[in-house]
């Protein structure tokens, strides 16, 4: 087995790459690293993008080499992308300190950037004071084009890292003879037509009649809701951010937040709108003129995995 | 609603339509509360009215469905297609509120407020 090792540094002239062409420190390495691969490893791309050091990347050869299960065949080291990027810089370090004892088996740029002292004492020294201070960077998540979703980072008040998605207002789609009837504020603020008047928690045997914040609350979690700022990974896009409030002992509403800073609801079998009681733009699920639903319960992510019925 | 006997009309149905994330409540009237709404259904005059909005959340009005037509009530007027009814007093209202099941009472309160709002 032999790795491929590429620091991730230059704009204009070849990053520094090398092969780690002993094959017993090559498969030594790559098990150190699969034992700590969930602290130590990032993905290609998912760390810092700017100008600098950005990070090392690790790769196979070839593609029949035998590959531990933890790992992908690329991957990164010595990047914020890591859960541990201080775990992830250690293992960088050591790699790259070894960089000159590979110059023996050429790569094409090693004429531009050769695989030398100094070449090596400037990448330890960048990384260094890298990690020093790690820049801060958002990298928008990659997904599918649609022209209808936008990708939202809550950092108000506070950075917390979250991400949720917002659609532009769309209520023709519910607003149709054979979906408006059979669709109720779940359904839109959830945007997951059931036809069925989806209630929190039927879906999984945990439906409540206690209309109250947290029996209803408590049914929405068992469908797979999370509250707010309790994030979700990408692999939950689209992710949608619900808010919901109840008439006490009497029924539950929801919203949804729409593309362009307002919210839009459902109120039964009524058609779906963006406007309050009052005739509003709904800009804020607290304050809203809501009637009789006069307890607000709080907001929730609903992820991709969510199922309601 | 034509003059013919009950038991060729079938049943009236009633909705209240009054939630949004529960199911709006449903119940049958019995033959004799739906011989007097129709009597007073026919009492009222035509009028110009369109019914205005009904609001989001809470009091909508009721839909009283039967083998002739479906009719919405609300906020004094009883329309059936274009055709509207004027009821300045929401009689109809009150008289399908006076019908509402026993399970359904806690709702009564609501309906009642938003009737003499």
């Amino acid at each position: 087995m032999m790795l491929r090792v590429d620091v991730d540094i230059f704009s204009g002239r070849p990053n520094p790459a090398w092969v780690v062409s002993d094959e017993d420190a090559a498969g030594a390495l790559l098990e150190e690293i699969a034992a700590v691969a969930d602290e130590a490893v990032g993905l290609s791309g998912a760390g810092y993008g700017g100008l600098g050091y950005r990070e090392v990347v690790i790769s196979s050869m070839s593609d029949d080499e035998s590959w531990p299960e933890s790992l992908p065949r690329t991957f990164t080291l010595g990047t914020i992308g890591a859960p541990d990027p201080r775990r992830s810089a250690e293992l960088a370090r050591r790699i790259v300190a070894d960089m000159p004892r590979y110059r023996g088996f050429k790569l094409p740029g090693h004429a531009e950037t050769p695989l030398d002292d100094t070449t090596r004492d400037l990448v330890l020294e960048q990384m260094d004071r890298f990690f020093q201070d790690p820049p801060e960077w958002f990298r928008p998540p990659l997904f599918p084009s649609n022209s209808l979703r936008s990708t939202i980072r809550e950092d108000e008040p506070i950075d917390t890292g979250c991400f949720y998605e917002v659609s532009e207002f769309n209520p023709d789609f519910w607003n149709r003879p054979e979906v408006q009837p059979y669709n109720n504020c779940y359904n839109y603020a959830r945007n997951y037509r059931t036809d069925t008047f989806a209630q929190p928690g039927r879906a999984h045997g945990a439906q409540t009649d206690v209309m109250a914040c947290p029996d209803v609350t408590r049914a929405a979690l068992a469908d797979g809701l999370v509250r707010r700022f309790d994030c979700l990974p990408d692999s939950e896009y689209p992710r949608r951010l619900m808010a919901l409030v109840i008439w006490p002992g009497v029924d539950y509403h929801w919203y949804r937040e729409q593309r362009g800073d307002f919210w839009g609801h459902k109120p039964g079998s009524t058609a779906a709108r963006n406007y309050d009681n009052r005739g509003a733009l709904i800009t804020d699920p607290e304050t809203c003129d809501r009637g009789g639903y006069t307890d607000f319960c709080g907001y929730f992510y609903a992820g991709k995995s969510v199922v309601i019925n | 609603m034509a003059a013919d006997g009950p038991e060729r009309r079938g049943p009236v149905i009633v909705e209240l339509h009054v939630l949004s994330g529960r199911p709006d409540p449903r119940w049958p009237l019995d033959p004799g509360a739906a011989a007097a709404l129709r009597a007073l259904l026919a009492t009222l005059a035509r009028a110009d009215a369109k019914p205005p909005p009904a609001p989001g959340l809470g009091y909508r009005g009721f839909t009283v469905t039967d083998s002739e037509a479906v009719r919405h009530v609300f906020n004094g007027l009883v329309t059936v297609g274009d055709v509207a009814l004027a009821d300045p007093g929401r009689t109809v209202e009150r008289r399908l509120l006076g019908t509402l099941p026993p399970e359904f009472e806690h709702l009564g309160p609501v309906v009642a407020a938003a009737l003499d709002g």
